[in-house]
Order: C-alpha cells, then sequence, then structure tokens
C-alpha cells in the first residue's frame, strides 16, 4: 500500500509537470526541452528556504514561483528570436546552463553533494510525515493546475495560442502581439513546473543536481507525447504510463543478472512501438 | 472519446490491474514457497545502477554481495538479496526503496552512492529497516538504522602523506575527477598537508566521462611534480594513465584507492598507491574466479557490508527472527571485523571504520608494502 | 612554449573526431531533417563488433573492422527501413520521430549492456604500447594519426559523391526539398535507406577508431553525438564543409579553453558556444 501511495505521489508530480509542459508545446508549439530548469528551481528554492531558514513550505513554494517567473521571462525573452528545431536548442543550451549553476553554485547548492535534511510541509496539525497526507496535498495542487490549465486553454487567450502554433505570420498580421502570448504561456507553464518541484523536494527530503539534467526534460516530453500533444488528459495519461511501466516491469520475472537491462531494453521497444501505431499519442488531437 | 482511446485506456487498466494483482500474489506466494524452514529468511534489498553509464559498477556490487552470500554457511536464518535497480536518479531510488520495503518486506537495504544513500535514508529512518551505504557522505549514516562503510579521507590522506614523506617527496601534481568523494578527499588533503612541507605544485580537474586528457596533460608537462596523485576510477583512470604516458612522461604515479580495482594493472606496475583492503587479497581471488573481472569500486564494500549484516543478526539470541532494530544494534557492537577492506570498526554515528595501507602492484598484483 | 604545438595537435585530433560524428550526422540530418537521437549508438555498434569479432571469434583485425564497419550501416539502414520510414510514410512529427529514437537508442545500448556488460573495454591488445610520433614538438599516437587521415579521407569521399555523382544528386535535391524531389522522380525512400547506411557506417567507423585511441563502452554513443550536433550546428547544419568547420573550431577553442581555464569546464565551453551561435548565427558560420 505504502509503494502505491509512493507511486501516486510521484504520478501527481509528473503529471503536474506533463501538463505544464503540454500548455507550451502542445497548444503553443513551442519545443521546449528545458522544463527540467523550471522543475529545479522550484526544487532547490524549497530546499534552501525549508534547510537555512524558519520559512515554512507553502511560503517556499511561492518565492521558487516567483524565482521561476522572474528566469522564464529572461529566457523566453531570449529565446523569442528563435524558431523551430533552433528553439529546441536554444532551451536545450538553457537546460545546460541551469543544470551547471545547481552544480557549481557550491555555497547556494552545496553541489553534488546535494541538499538533505528537507521538512515536509507544515500546515495546521496535520502529519505530512505520514505519506497519505502528502499524497492528498500534492493531489490537490495537481487539481489546481489541471484546472488552471484548462481555464486559459479554453480562454480567448487560449484560442490565439492554437492559432499561433498553426500558422504564427497570419495571427500577426491580424494585429496580435505574439511575443506577448508565446511569452506568458511559457512562463506559466514554469510556474506550474516550479509548484512540482517544490513537491518534489519535501517529498523526497533530499535533491541534487543530477534530478534536474536534460535527459528529465526528455522524459516529460517523452509524458506529452506518449499522452498526446494539446491534451491534458493525455498528459495525464502519459505521466501514469511512464511511472508505472518501470515499475511494473520490476515485477516481471526477468534472469537476474540482465534484469534491469532487458527492463530498458523494454522500455525502450514500447516506446518504438507506440510510436509507430499511435503517433498521436493516447488521446491526441494535434500533429506537428 | 473514440473506439481507439477507450483501447487504449482499457489496455492501460488491464495493464495496471494485472500488475497489482502480480505483486498483491508474489507476497502471499513468497510465504507459501519457504519450505520446512520454520523461520522466515532475513531479507536483504540493494539499490544500485544496474543500467547507465554506472551500471558496471552496480553489477560488480550485485556480484560481489552474491558471493558474500554464496560464502555464507551454517547460520541460523537464511539470507535472501533482492536486488532493484535505480539508473542513480533519485525518484527511482525512492521508488525502489518503498518497493522493497513495503512488497518485498525487506529488513535490510544496501545502497550505492551518496545520492541514493540520501534519498533511502530517511526512508529507511521512518520504515525501522536498516540501510548500509556504499557512500562518502557521513549523512547518509544519519539516524539510529543508517550506517555507512567508506574508508574516511582522513584515513587514507594520514596514510598517503606518511608515505610521501617518507619518500622524501615535496613536490605534489593532482589530477582529480570532479565527484563528491574525490572533493572530500582533495579538501582533506590540502588541510593535513598544511602541517607539512609538502606543495601542490599543479591540480588539473576534469569531469566524469571525459576520454581526452592530452590538453591538461600537457599544461603539467613544466610542472616539477615528482609524482602525480590521480583521483579517478576506471574508466577515466586508465586513458589517464595511458594518455601521461603517451605524453612521454614519466614521472611515477599514484593513487588513493584507483589501482587495484582496474583491469589495467599493468599500467600501474611498480607504483605505490594508498588502499584499503584486506592483505591476503582473498576477495579479490574469489571475485575474479566467480565473475572473470576484477572488482568494481564499492564491490569490496558490498561484500562487507552483506557479511556484516549476517554477523550482526547471527548475533541476535532469544527470537525466532531478528527484527531491524535489533540487527540495527549489533551493528554497532562490531569490532575487529575481518573484511575486504581490511580490519572493520563500527563507530558510534554508524560509520564502519576500515583502516588504509599503502600498496604497490607486483608482477600484476597487489601487494601491502609493509610499514 | 613547450605546450603550443601539444594543445594544436590535441585540438586538431578532438578536431578530427568530431569531424568523423558530423559528417555522418550531417549526411543524414541533410536527407531527413530529423533528429535522430539513436545515431550515436552506431559508433558502440562498430566498436563492440570489432570487439566481439577480434576477441571472441578471433578474425583478422582488419576483416573484423570491415565487418563492424558493414554492421553499424546494416543496423542505421535497418532503423530506418522498419521505423522511421513507416513513420514518414504516415507523415509523423519530427517529434514522434525523436521519442521512436529515443527508445531506439534506449534498446539498443541495452541490448549492447547484455551482450557485453557495462564494463570499460580497449580494443587494442597490449595497453600503452602504441607507436609514437613527434610532429612539430608534438606528440601524436599511430592511431591518432589514422583517425587525422581517416577524416580527411571520409570528407574528400563525401563531397566527391555529393558533388560527382547520381547518387550525390539526388541526396542534394532530397535535401533541398524531398516532395519536389520525389515528383521529379527520384526513389527518395532507397536513396535515404542507402544514406542511412552509410552515414551509420562512418560513425560506426569512428566507434573504432575511438575504441583503439580510448576504449568502448555502452553509452559512448550519446557524448560523441552531443558534441557532433554541436559542431554541425555551430559549422552550419546539413552542410558538409560546415560540420568540419564546426567540429575542428570545437576542438580548439575546447583545448584552448582548458589551457586557460580549468579541465572541469570543457563541456561547458561546448554548451556556450552552441548558445552563443544560437543567438547570433543560427545558420552556422557557413550560411545557406
Amino acid at each position: 500500500m505504502e509503494y502505491l501511495i509512493h507511486l501516486s505521489i510521484l504520478f501527481s508530480i509528473y503529471a503536474i509537470l506533463g501538463v505544464s509542459l503540454n500548455l507550451v508545446i502542445g497548444y503553443a508549439g513551442l519545443l521546449s526541452v528545458t522544463h527540467a530548469a523550471f522543475y529545479g528551481i522550484g526544487a532547490y528554492t524549497t530546499a534552501i528556504f525549508l534547510t537555512k531558514s524558519n520559512i515554512g513550505f507553502f511560503s517556499s513554494l511561492i518565492l521558487g514561483i516567483a524565482i521561476a517567473v522572474v528566469i522564464s521571462l529572461l529566457i523566453g525573452i531570449i529565446l523569442s528570436k528563435f524558431k523551430g528545431d533552433y528553439y529546441a536548442l536554444g532551451t536545450f543550451g538553457f537546460n545546460a546552463i541551469i543544470f551547471a549553476i545547481f552544480l557549481n553554485w557550491q555555497n547556494m547548492t552545496r553541489g553534488s553533494l546535494g541538499i538533505p535534511g528537507i521538512s515536509r510541509p507544515e500546515l495546521f496539525d496535520i502529519d505530512f510525515e505520514n505519506n497519505l497526507n502528502f499524497l492528498i496535498l500534492a493531489v490537490i495542487l495537481l487539481i489546481l493546475i489541471y484546472f488552471s490549465s484548462r481555464f486559459v486553454i479554453n480562454s480567448s487567450f487560449g484560442r490565439v495560442l492554437k492559432a499561433i502554433r498553426e500558422d504564427e505570420t497570419a495571427i500577426a498580421v491580424f494585429g496580435y502581439n505574439t511575443l506577448y502570448f508565446k511569452l506568458l504561456i511559457f512562463i506559466i507553464s514554469a510556474a506550474m513546473a516550479a509548484v512540482a518541484g517544490s513537491l518534489y523536494a519535501s517529498y523526497i527530503t533530499f535533491i541534487d543536481p543530477s534530478s534536474f539534467q536534460l535527459t528529465e526534460s526528455m522524459f516529460i516530453l517523452t509524458i506529452i507525447i506518449l499522452g498526446g500533444l494539446a491534451n491534458l488528459r493525455g498528459s495525464i495519461l502519459g505521466a501514469l504510463f511512464l511511472i508505472l511501466l518501470p515499475e511494473i516491469l520490476r515485477f516481471v520475472g526477468f534472469p537476474s543478472d540482465i534484469e534491469a537491462q532487458m527492463r530498458q531494453m523494454v522500455y525502450g521497444i514500447v516506446l518504438i512501438i507506440l510510436m509507430l501505431y499511435r503517433p498521436q499519442g493516447f488521446i491526441g488531437e494535434y500533429k506537428l | 472519446m473514440n473506439k481507439s482511446t477507450k483501447l487504449v485506456i482499457g489496455a492501460l487498466a488491464i495493464l495496471a490491474i494485472v500488475a497489482i494483482g502480480y505483486f498483491m500474489s508474489i507476497n502471499t506466494v513468497e510465504e507459501v514457497s519457504v519450505e520446512e524452514v520454520s523461520v522466515e529468511p532475513i531479507k536483504i534489498g540493494m539499490i544500485a545502477p544496474m543500467t547507465g553509464d554506472l551500471a558496471f559498477m552496480g553489477e560488480g556490487i550485485r556480484d560481489a554481495i552474491v558471493l558474500a552470500n554464496e560464502n555464507t554457511e551454517n547460520t541460523k536464518y537464511e539470507y535472501e538479496v533482492i536486488v532493484e535497480d535505480d539508473q542513480l536518479d533519485a525518484k527511482m531510488s525512492a521508488s525502489a526503496a518503498n518497493k522493497l520495503i513495503s512488497v518485498d518486506k525487506v529488513d535490510a537495504i544496501i545502497t550505492f552512492s551518496s545520492v541514493t544513500g540520501n534519498v533511502v535514508a530517511p526512508i529507511a529512518e521512518q520504515n525501522q529497516i536498516v540501510q548500509l551505504g556504499i557512500a562518502s557522505d557521513a549523512n547518509v549514516a544519519k539516524g539510529e538504522y543508517n550506517f555507512i562503510h567508506w574508508t574516511p579521507p582522513v584515513e587514507e590522506n594520514r596514510v598517503f602523506i606518511a608515505e610521501l614523506q617518507r619518500r622524501g617527496i615535496t613536490k605534489l601534481g593532482i589530477f582529480e575527477g570532479i565527484a563528491p568523494g574525490a572533493a572530500a578527499v582533495i579538501a582533506d588533503l590540502r588541510e593535513q598537508l598544511k602541517e607539512t612541507d609538502i606543495e601542490i605544485v599543479t591540480d588539473q580537474m576534469f569531469n566524469f566521462g571525459e576520454t581526452d586528457f592530452r590538453s591538461i596533460i600537457a599544461k603539467t608537462k613544466d610542472s616539477e611534480a615528482e609524482t602525480y596523485l590521480l583521483l579517478a576510477f576506471s574508466p577515466e583512470l586508465e586513458i589517464l594513465a595511458q594518455q601521461i604516458r603517451e605524453a612521454g612522461i614519466t614521472t611515477p604515479i599514484t593513487s588513493i584507492e584507483g589501482f587495484e580495482l582496474s583491469e589495467q594493472v599493468d599500467l600501474f606496475e611498480g607504483e605505490w598507491y594508498v588502499n584499503a583492503a584486506d592483505p591476503t587479497g582473498d576477495f579479490t581471488d574469489q571475485f575474479v574466479a566467480k565473475t572473470g573481472k576484477s572488482p568494481t569500486l564499492g564491490a569490496a564494500n558490498g561484500y562487507d557490508i552483506f557479511n556484516l549484516i549476517v554477523a550482526a543478526t547471527e548475533n541476535v539470541t532469544d527470537t525466532t527472527k531478528p527484527t531491524p532494530k535489533q540487527i540495527a544494534s549489533e551493528l554497532t557492537k562490531i569490532t575487529n571485523f575481518s573484511g575486504a577492506l581490511g580490519n572493520l570498526n563500527v563507530d558510534p554515528d554508524g560509520i564502519i571504520v576500515s583502516n588504509a595501507a599503502v600498496r604497490m602492484i607486483k608482477d600484476g598484483k597487489p601487494v601491502t608494502v609493509t610499514e | 612554449m613547450d605546450i603550443l604545438p601539444q594543445l594544436i595537435l590535441n585540438s586538431i585530433i578532438a578536431g578530427a573526431i568530431y569531424t568523423l560524428v558530423a559528417l555522418g550526422f550531417n549526411f543524414i540530418y541533410g536527407a531527413t531533417k530529423f533528429f535522430n537521437l539513436a545515431h550515436g549508438i552506431m559508433a558502440a555498434i562498430g566498436g563492440y563488433a570489432v570487439f566481439y569479432f577480434t576477441k571472441t571469434v578471433g578474425l583478422n583485425m582488419y576483416v573484423a573492422i570491415i565487418l563492424g564497419i558493414a554492421l553499424a550501416g546494416l543496423v542505421g539502414f535497418g532503423l530506418d527501413k522498419f521505423i522511421y520510414l513507416p513513420l514518414r510514410k504516415r507523415k509523423a512529427s519530427n517529434m514522434v520521430l525523436l521519442v521512436a529514437s529515443l527508445g531506439a537508442m534506449t534498446a539498443m545500448q541495452a541490448l549492447i549492456a547484455i551482450l557485453f556488460s557495462s564494463r570499460f573495454k580497449t580494443l587494442t591488445e597490449n595497453v600503452g604500447t602504441q607507436k609514437l610520433f613527434t610532429i612539430f614538438g608534438g606528440i601524436i599516437t599511430q592511431t591518432q594519426l589514422i583517425i587525422l587521415l581517416s577524416a580527411a579521407v571520409i570528407m574528400a569521399s563525401l563531397v566527391v559523391m555529393l558533388y560527382k555523382t547520381q547518387f550525390g544528386k539526388s541526396v542534394r535535391a532530397i535535401s533541398d526539398d524531398e516532395e519536389v524531389a520525389r515528383i521529379v522522380g527520384i526513389h527518395t525512400n532507397k536513396i535515404i535507406g542507402t544514406v542511412f547506411f552509410i552515414g551509420s557506417a562512418i560513425t560506426g567507423f569512428t566507434g573504432i577508431l575511438i575504441g583503439f585511441d580510448v576504449g568502448i563502452e555502452p553509452t559512448m554513443g550519446l557524448n560523441l553525438l552531443l558534441k557532433g550536433v554541436i559542431a554541425s550546428i555551430i559549422g552550419g547544419v546539413g552542410n558538409i564543409y560546415g560540420g568540419v568547420l564546426g567540429a575542428f573550431l570545437l576542438g580548439f577553442l575546447e583545448n584552448f579553453g582548458i589551457w586557460k581555464l580549468s579541465g572541469e569546464w570543457k563541456d561547458a565551453i561546448a554548451f556556450a558556444l552552441l548558445i552563443v551561435f544560437l543567438i547570433f548565427r543560427p545558420r552556422g558560420i557557413i550560411n545557406k
């Protein structure tokens, strides 16, 4: 049971990450591979404040969002000049730079040693050491973020985003400031990722830079491609699948000395098959 | 929702149900299939990277632990090892630990690396399961249930500096690979060197995974180092040593804990170094006999940890099955234990202390150079 | 100063290796325009094939090398025929291809680890007994010399092929515009298949050379690919000369950079270079 609760918490965190990235990639059409950086910013903010000061979890959450907003604003402005594949490469470069900061700004982040001893949230008298309570918190945040995203997508703001995705020049001709829209959704998505990061830091109680590298951004990208671009429910399904699959594979009886490698092989083959037979993802509505 | 979507969701749901059913059944099956033994086996979980860049280290540790299990005989209890991969990824370490604790109901977990150790330690403490980490970060040993087994840098440097002084070396060059373990060793080395007249004339750093050291080697050509300390492990260690020789540098090389673990020991023939190890070389011989390869970093530690758990568990009396709390308690009482890393003592902070010694590769084999 | 010739030599060697990877990558990217994550694996396949044929089967080294190159080429060809081509036929987006290539890379890397274990291996029999040559005060090993020559020969061959043969003309036509090429009557799928074979074979050969120079491990492909991609981008993606230029620029900047800074900044230099180019000259040095 504990195991399932743990997996559910991880699932909630990654569902938040998937939904938020889908806003940028699926709806606005911007291929961003730097999501892990904002995830990390939220995580490190919470970690540093919870271990070095009296500030509590929820305040650190807000602070994490604030920092993510500022940084995403800066990055978003620089990236606005890039198009298509170059945009992706630019975000990839930024992920690398922010990772390097996590790794080398030893005074703040303790570098590769990581930050241990992060406490769980404190709210009234709820014992968040009990994972079930933490799960409820995570799910509540997931629901909030999911419905906020739905709201954004279904608003006129969302419609403009989709128009930008389809044909940016056309919509610009109509007088829409496309830069503003792209920037705004990038910032919103970064803020949500930071929330996931804060949750992660407090749950695992230890973070280190290795959790926020490019591979993590690729993992989140895979979640939304599997789930289906431009479909929020799909992202949730995608997160469920990608968190559960490696765990399910733990129970399949492979011969023990090559067990782990066999699981990796199965994982890779599953990805290939899914792309071959369902390239639009589980419930995709949009193909680039 | 269209038909195919329903299909996919259905498939997922079925997968999930099958998975839940499977591991629920594993629990019951295990209890039934334990034969006439009236006592449940002691289950020891192991979390290490079994895939990815460091898979060879995880494999080495697993082989060492399996070897230790095979060598264990005439014990009161049965010992069972369950291996889980974490790819050195924090979230997977947490999942592996949760699975081992709630599904497999392990009594102890062996972890590898400071990252994994730091993630699993609080989980172990909360669930009252023993955790022994092959890690250098003392934080991993925090708590009643947590221990680490790694030769402390202080000890290794003490022996290292003594040997430098014995050989009259005053100028030292360093090549260090960036990793938490190395950083701790160098920081302590600099501290201890302040008391001596030994000078660090050059300190070249490189990243984990580097294969081209030629330019940083070129930078040291004019240094006056009398010996070079290579703080690295396979594969960087061998490539670095080879490229140093290819560059025409004949200065002696030394290491802390690196040479013995290499498959290409000829590179280090005649060179002395500092290591924590059992002088009889017993573990290494057995490991090579079993796997055909030399032990990797941490393998000897894994071997010792398994044996320590067995020793501690066997010491528990008056019970049909020792609890982790009792095992942890017995562990702290262990002194003068003979392990692959030499003579071991467990200190009250949960740190398993081993002694370092000066060794040398002679005719392709490590031998201890007695003081 | 003594160090300068050596640094220059080192830069050239590094540049040659990156050139080889960039050549293979650029060649394929030009024709297919998607980011094939599995490209790096071909290096591992080539290296491990030679390892297997020489050490386990006991074949002559030269025969083993030819087999290794052929095998790498075949695997690349197979990937295209069974995965990428069907996806292209279904008009799958580049991101779907990316995820599929991620799956392929993961699966193949795991397979190699299962077959050969994850340990680092060298292809040479005797360690440290390579022939050394001194050129203008810098030392170079025999293998490294071969790497330099190979890079030159392969680049020349590719250029000749692209500009002097019918096949090459078709490849260039496809690079310009695949649909038009098809309309004009070029068998695009067959040509792309051959392109994959050649590009993968080149990378396989690179892996073999690296195996002789330093050694092989299952995960060697990804880092190589990254450097090759950076070289291609700064030189000009899809352009043969661009890849070479970018590769040598990268090699020089890395080696001279760590002369002045510390060795740990090597990768950071590569990324910084990437970002600078993305911001100021995204089409690379050689603008098409």
